[in-house]
């Protein structure tokens, strides 16, 4: 199956708690009391290596003491926040500061629960829990809201994200990465002939195909009936080949409701070598929409690729 | 006044201080293991006193007043809590007549402490 598709990231599993605090009692006291609770938890001791370990576990909370040895707890909380892979972990502090104004700055900084040390273990499980819920529930809207809904693939709004990240990774690694655009031919007269439902089906019928595709290739619903592939690692050659498995799929594929009809997508591909070094991601997109124009041209139900002379 | 503080070493002559968990098998191990950290604490505690250690008192009473409670030790937390507090007031304060009055209510509560601590240890064997 796609990993790169949504599927594999909505897997359940069982939720990460990462315990910051500089005392060894704490962190035993924690392992021990919160072994019974549906938990896996991680302690680090130093704000450092738990901005290092949130970055590798990604857990769904951090309990985060204030006083640490090498940092303060808000300093953490707000690298925290800084970093798009940490941004979404619910953060709960503990702290024996009484004062409201520090209870109040640390939800205002972005943590979801604060708990006054020394503290009932019951109620601290209680918030651990709760903190767990909204934080699933907040990482799935976030996701739901990158999902194409008709398709399952994600969204337009997801694929400029990724192909920027990608398209920045590529370079600072000196990887290959390649890009691949669709589009199904004659959409809107299949859409005016045997009507939306039908049309719908199409749509879902061409990313299942694009899921079928190899693991690491990110697809995504482009818009209307266009849609974008993302393939990382991947050489101008070898992504034309997956446009062509894609190609003949499509094509070979018999509609139930219509068993005389055929129906093709013209494809075009390009890679980041062609992209000179000071232009962005949009231009790499660009050379693939004109590829894919290219093959509309030539009659459709084809796959071109970018003939540009390749930069060293 | 105070009462005279019993001698350290002869914690036959205090009266155990058991934890609230002695009974919860959850936590046999650990308040155990809280126990047996106690005498390396105790001494931390003396030297940094002896020292005049203002700051390395308040955060060995800092962890103490955080986790004390939490292996069932409330009233060692509780005593943790406030020598903290008179810790911090003292390094805060630029008062020094009002300082010297502190520090010597500060080394009240660090017997108090150390008291509490010494009674913890009696309950070694007391508490199954």
């Amino acid at each position: 199956m796609n990993t790169g598709a949504p599927k594999t990231e909505l897997r359940p599993h069982t939720p990460r708690v990462l315990e910051i605090d500089d005392s060894e009692l704490m962190h035993r006291l924690l392992r021990t009391r919160l072994q019974l609770e549906q938990v896996e938890i991680h302690c680090a001791s130093t704000g450092k290596d738990g901005l290092r370990m949130a970055r590798e576990l990604r857990p769904e909370v951090i309990l985060l003491d204030i006083e640490l040895s090498d940092m303060d707890g808000f300093e953490v909380l707000h690298a925290l926040k800084e970093d798009p892979v940490t941004r979404d972990i619910a953060v709960i502090f503990i702290s024996a500061n009484r004062e409201t104004m520090n209870r109040v700055r640390c939800l205002d900084l972005g943590a979801i629960d604060y708990v006054q040390k020394p503290f009932e273990m019951a109620e601290l499980k209680a918030r651990v829990r709760s903190a767990i819920r909204i934080q699933q529930l907040m990482r799935m809207l976030s996701q739901r809201a990158q999902l194409d809904g008709l398709t399952t693939l994600w969204n337009r709004a997801y694929f400029d994200q990724r192909l920027a990240a990608e398209f920045s990774e590529a370079r600072r690694h000196r990887r290959e990465l390649s890009l691949v655009l669709c589009d199904i031919d004659h959409f809107k007269s299949v859409n005016d002939r045997y009507g939306h439902p039908f049309g719908d089906e199409v749509l879902a019928q061409f990313a299942a195909i694009l899921m079928g595709g190899r693991a690491s290739d990110i697809p995504c619903r482009y818009g209307g009936e266009e849609f974008g592939v993302i393939l990382p690692n991947t050489s101008l050659a070898d992504a034309t080949e997956v446009a062509e498995r894609f190609r003949h799929a499509f094509e070979s594929h018999t509609w139930r409701r219509h068993p005389d009809l055929c129906l093709s997508a013209s494809f075009g591909v390009a890679e980041l070598r062609a992209v000179d070094a000071s232009e962005a991601q949009d231009v790499l997109l660009q050379l693939a929409d004109s590829a894919m124009y290219t093959s509309k041209r030539l009659g459709r139900n084809r796959v071109s690729a970018t003939t540009f002379p390749l930069a060293a | 006044m105070r009462d005279p503080v019993p001698s350290r070493s002869d914690h036959q002559a205090l009266v155990p201080l058991r934890s609230s968990y002695c009974n919860d098998r959850e936590m046999q191990e650990l308040v155990a293991y809280f126990i047996d950290d106690l005498t390396p604490r105790m001494q931390a505690i003396r030297a940094a006193l002896d020292a005049n250690e203002v700051e390395r008192l308040r955060a060995i009473a800092h962890e103490l007043s955080g986790v004390a409670a939490g292996y069932g030790f409330a009233p060692i937390g509780d005593v943790a809590r406030e020598l903290e507090d008179k810790a911090r007031f003292l390094q805060e304060s630029d008062d020094e007549l009002e300082s010297e009055m502190e520090l010597s209510t500060l080394s009240e509560k660090v017997e108090d402490l150390l008291t509490l601590c010494a009674r913890a240890l009696a309950s070694r064997e007391s508490c199954p």
